[in-house]
């Protein structure tokens, strides 16, 4: 352990929360003001590597908390875990530990303490004697962890209550694929404008104040080809003409992008949604003529395709390809032009996917949404429209 | 603080942040009052509805869970930036003004109770609801949608995609 490394971990751990606050995904509360102390308590793996230093978060007036800054690339990710509503001091939870382990065996002796994460994330403080353990007490609880088990077990499926290691049971592809992203990641925070920052203050101006130089973003809209950087945003919004031709209208809205210029009415009647003056909406039973419809109105020229239950990587994909698509959800239909994921997020939460969405609702006019949050909606049916080649 | 206020700040936050909106049209743009959105079935609280204003206009509008949770930013704006053509704040927000609108497809006999904000069949087709009762007590439902009103449609037959959704 270097001072360096843990200096590297506490820029790194304060970067990834300034850009989560800058981003919304940590709320002001708790964290606008909240400084990160310089030092590091060093948390181990139960094989004897280095895992992550534990830095506490303390704002005056606040619940005070701890953020994990990894140490060790396995885990993938600079920053571990944000934690609010537990008073990280290392010295007096030491203290408690000596004091739980006098009661525990009155005649221990032992020449050093250290953290171990015994079960990733439960925390330990084991106690060594020439660099042997003689005893490990679980945090808070000061309840003694038992030694390891022999008998055969599945990795990383541990019983309630047990000691094993996350580095020596991580399968390893698993580390390998989490040393690469922990890498591209501290490549990307690394930048000399990045290392300038002060980011011992979570503060959203940090990242407000500066042109930001990681992507923060993965997003896409529609252009008039894939070239992004010399071609402008190319989808137009059609509101759909009765209550009921969201379909009709989410059609029109794709074949206008492959310069198809039908009149609603005329798609309407394609796809049998009767007349403005005796609308009606497109039955379940014939959600596939939606696809016979566009290669119909194509002259087979565009190919299409209906998956149920999309997946957000469809509708990402499509864009990503320059290619509009049609999304159903219970009882409505609209277009999606556009896609965002944020690549930040805590761990264990998913971060924000959302779509851009033409919605053809309210009648005659439509809406623009941007964004539809992805995790609030419910997703039945996605179509897509390749341009086929034509000898 | 109220609900109201925490909704009206919570998507205050959302702007500042850039996920919502878009900088230009919102420059001048300030949050009005939220709506709450029934539950058609129920009648309880589904979501808030939180328009953008731009002078008389409506720019667009956030929608939210109660629990705040973001669910969409729609926007009536054609390209970024561009506010020509965007609806009345009113025809979105003022109950007269609403039922100045249904009135336009009520009969002259009937009665109009008091708009409610809510949807139609499905959450994201958002729309007021207006009940036109007659003489004889008979009651239908009419929606506002903008300036856009229509009847309640029988149920129909088989579930529909823009008609009744599957369940």
């Amino acid at each position: 352990m270097s001072t360096s490394q843990l200096q590297e971990a506490r820029r790194l751990a304060g970067l990834e929360l300034n850009a989560l606050r800058f981003v919304e995904a940590l709320p002001a509360a708790p964290f606008e003001g909240a400084r990160l102390a310089a030092a590091g308590t060093p948390v181990y793996d139960l094989s004897g590597e280095l895992l992550f230093y534990r830095f506490p978060l303390s704002k005056r007036g606040a619940t005070p908390g701890f953020a994990d800054g990894a140490a060790h690339p396995a885990i993938g990710a600079p920053l571990m875990a944000v934690s609010i509503g537990f008073d990280w001091n290392e010295k007096e939870l030491l203290a408690q530990a000596a004091e739980a382990a006098r009661r525990a065996r009155r005649n221990l002796q032992y020449d050093s303490t250290r953290f171990v994460a015994y079960s990733f994330p439960k925390v330990g403080v084991q106690f060594l004697a020439a660099g042997k353990e003689v005893l490990m007490l679980e945090l808070a609880t000061w309840v003694p962890v038992p030694p390891a088990r022999k008998q055969e077990r599945k990795p990383l499926e541990p019983s309630n209550f047990e000691r094993w290691s996350l580095l020596e049971e991580l399968p390893a592809g698993k580390k390998r694929a989490g040393s690469r992203r922990y890498n591209a990641r501290v490549k990307a925070l690394s930048t000399p404008q990045l290392r300038r920052l002060d980011t011992s203050v979570v503060r959203k101006s940090v990242f407000e104040n500066i042109r930001v130089a990681i992507t923060l973003v993965d997003s896409r809209e529609l252009h008039y080809s894939t070239d992004n950087a010399t071609h402008h945003p190319c989808y137009e919004l059609y509101g759909q003409l009765t209550d009921v031709w969201c379909v009709a209208a989410s059609v029109q809205m794709l074949l206008a992008f492959y310069r198809y210029d039908y009149t609603q009415d005329r798609i309407a009647t394609a796809l049998g949604l009767g007349t403005r003056a005796h609308p009606n909406g497109l039955p379940y039973a014939r959600v596939g003529d939606v696809v016979t419809q566009l290669e119909a109105l194509s002259s087979g020229a565009l190919d299409a395709t209906m998956v149920a239950v999309p997946a957000f990587t469809f509708f990402r994909d499509e864009i990503r390809g320059n290619r509009p698509l049609i999304s159903f959800i219970p009882g409505h239909s609209r277009s999606v032009a556009g896609y965002i994921q944020y690549r930040l997020a805590l761990a264990g939460l998913t971060p924000f996917r959302g779509l851009l969405v033409y919605d053809p609702w309210p009648p005659t006019t439509g809406v623009i949404t941007r964004w539809e949050n992805w995790d609030t909606q419910t997703y039945q049916y996605g179509y897509s429209a390749h341009v086929t080649l034509i000898p | 603080m109220s609900d109201s206020q925490q909704v009206r700040n919570r998507v205050a936050e959302l702007l500042t942040t850039g996920l919502i909106g878009d900088a230009p049209a919102l420059e001048g743009a300030r949050v009005h009052k939220p709506i709450p959105v029934a539950d058609p079935a129920s009648g309880r609280l589904h979501s808030w509805f939180v328009p953008i204003a731009w002078g008389d206009t409506l720019v667009g509008f956030a929608e939210l869970r109660p629990d705040l949770e973001f669910v969409r930013y729609s926007s009536f704006q054609r390209r970024p930036g561009d506010t020509t053509g965007l609806p009345d704040l009113t025809d979105w927000t003022d109950p007269e003004k609403i039922r100045l609108h249904a009135a336009r497809a009520s009969r002259p006999d009937e009665k109009l109770g008091e708009p409610i904000l809510t949807y139609d069949r499905e959450p994201t087709r958002l729309a007021w609801a207006v009940t036109a009762t007659d003489p004889a007590g008979r009651s239908r439902k009419l929606y506002v949608v903008g300036d856009y009103v229509y009847e309640q449609r029988a149920e129909p037959q088989q579930s529909e995609v823009g008609g009744r959704p599957s369940t």
